[in-house]
């Protein structure tokens, strides 16, 4: 029993640390102590309970172990708020008023594809709608709308923007769907100051030729192609 | 203070019940282990009696019971088996063949409460 309580212990703590290096991606919305909590206590509660040649004591150990241990965590959750941050995490901001935060994004195991997938499923399609944008400490996505224009209107008709260009590199599929050469986007791109494909963080166009685009660590700009019709 | 009532609590159980299981596990065999020893020694004279088959099983008989709790069935069987066939050898006088299977026993009352105990080895 004292082995059980000690193995658990080992194993609580050790999927603690896996998922708090695996970042936020692999979480869903819990915490990560919860998460680990949910992976470990429906097999140990199934394993003496379909083998009856396993005492039904080691599976109640371990389960009781389970709780001891998210109480523990519970307590220090709520009386150190040092150790919370060890426990769950932090939330990292992810879009900022300069744009895209590249480092926040790979601190957390994501890529903007990543993101932007996020921002859709928080009903936001293109980069520039949102003036913050974070991932929660349980994994969660939350934006922060950007403020409406004095008329208060949103766009007519908008288009979806499509992610062209993602870390420095050109997205074909979505290339051949605009039906334009890299060589124009290439152009426009050093027409407005981003002379490197490489250190192109983010490069989205949407159907009316609105780009928006991020160089690595430098603010987001958002200019227009020029487009005479819209092509989507 | 619900929270901490409960750390307690669970904490208080866990270490309670673990302390139990390994004195109750520990004691039983090495009760088990002095039986065993006094019997084997018996049949090395030639002198072991019925009597004394019956009354170490008795004691098995009754602590096994127990030791289901906390014992993997399967170990438990293993004892049973063994002690099965040595007294088996024993009540029949053929005391030659019952002395390995004791000696397994011996052996078997060492390693079976070592295996419980908070060690590296076992942790790991």
């Amino acid at each position: 029993m004292g082995l059980i309580i000690i193995r658990t212990i080992i194993v609580f703590l050790t999927l603690l640390i896996i998922m708090r290096l695996m970042g936020k991606r692999q979480i869903g919305e819990m915490q990560p102590y919860e998460f680990v909590i949910t992976l470990i206590i429906a097999e140990i509660a199934c394993i003496p309970m379909s083998d009856s040649s396993i005492p039904l004591s080691y599976g109640i150990t371990a389960i009781l172990t389970i709780y001891f241990l998210h109480q523990v965590v519970c307590l220090i959750d709520l009386s150190i708020p040092k150790a919370k941050t060890l426990f769950a995490g932090t939330p990292s901001v992810v879009i900022n008023q300069n744009g895209i935060d590249a480092t926040q994004l790979k601190k957390n195991n994501l890529d903007v594809s990543d993101l932007i997938e996020s921002m859709r499923g928080a009903g936001y399609f293109a980069l520039d709608d949102v003036e913050y944008a974070l991932y929660e400490s349980n994994g969660k996505f939350s934006a922060l709308a950007k403020a409406k224009d004095s008329a208060g209107e949103k766009e007519e008709n908008p288009s979806l923007p499509v992610l062209l260009v993602c870390e420095g590199k050109f997205n074909d599929k979505n290339l051949r769907l605009i039906g334009k050469e890299k060589g124009y986007f290439l152009e426009k791109l050093r027409g407005q100051g981003f002379n490197e494909l490489k250190k192109v963080l983010v490069m989205t166009v949407d159907g009316a030729g609105k780009v928006y685009a991020q160089e690595s660590g430098q603010s987001y700009r958002v200019f227009s192609l020029g487009w005479q019709e819209r092509l989507w | 203070m619900k929270i901490v009532a409960s750390i307690l609590i669970s904490g208080a159980l866990l270490v309670g019940f673990s302390t139990f299981e390994l004195c109750y596990v520990d004691k039983t065999f090495d009760t088990f282990h002095e039986g065993l020893t006094s019997i084997y020694e018996k049949t090395e004279d030639c002198s072991a009696t019925h009597e004394d088959g019956t009354a170490l099983q008795l004691f098995w008989e009754e602590k096994k019971k127990v030791l289901y709790l906390w014992l993997p069935h399967t170990l438990i069987d293993q004892v049973d088996y063994h002690l099965g066939e040595a007294l088996g050898y024993l009540y029949q006088g053929n005391f030659e063949d019952s002395l390995p299977k004791f000696e397994l026993l011996l052996d078997m009352a060492e390693t079976i409460p070592r295996a419980y105990k908070i060690l590296p080895e076992n942790i790991f």
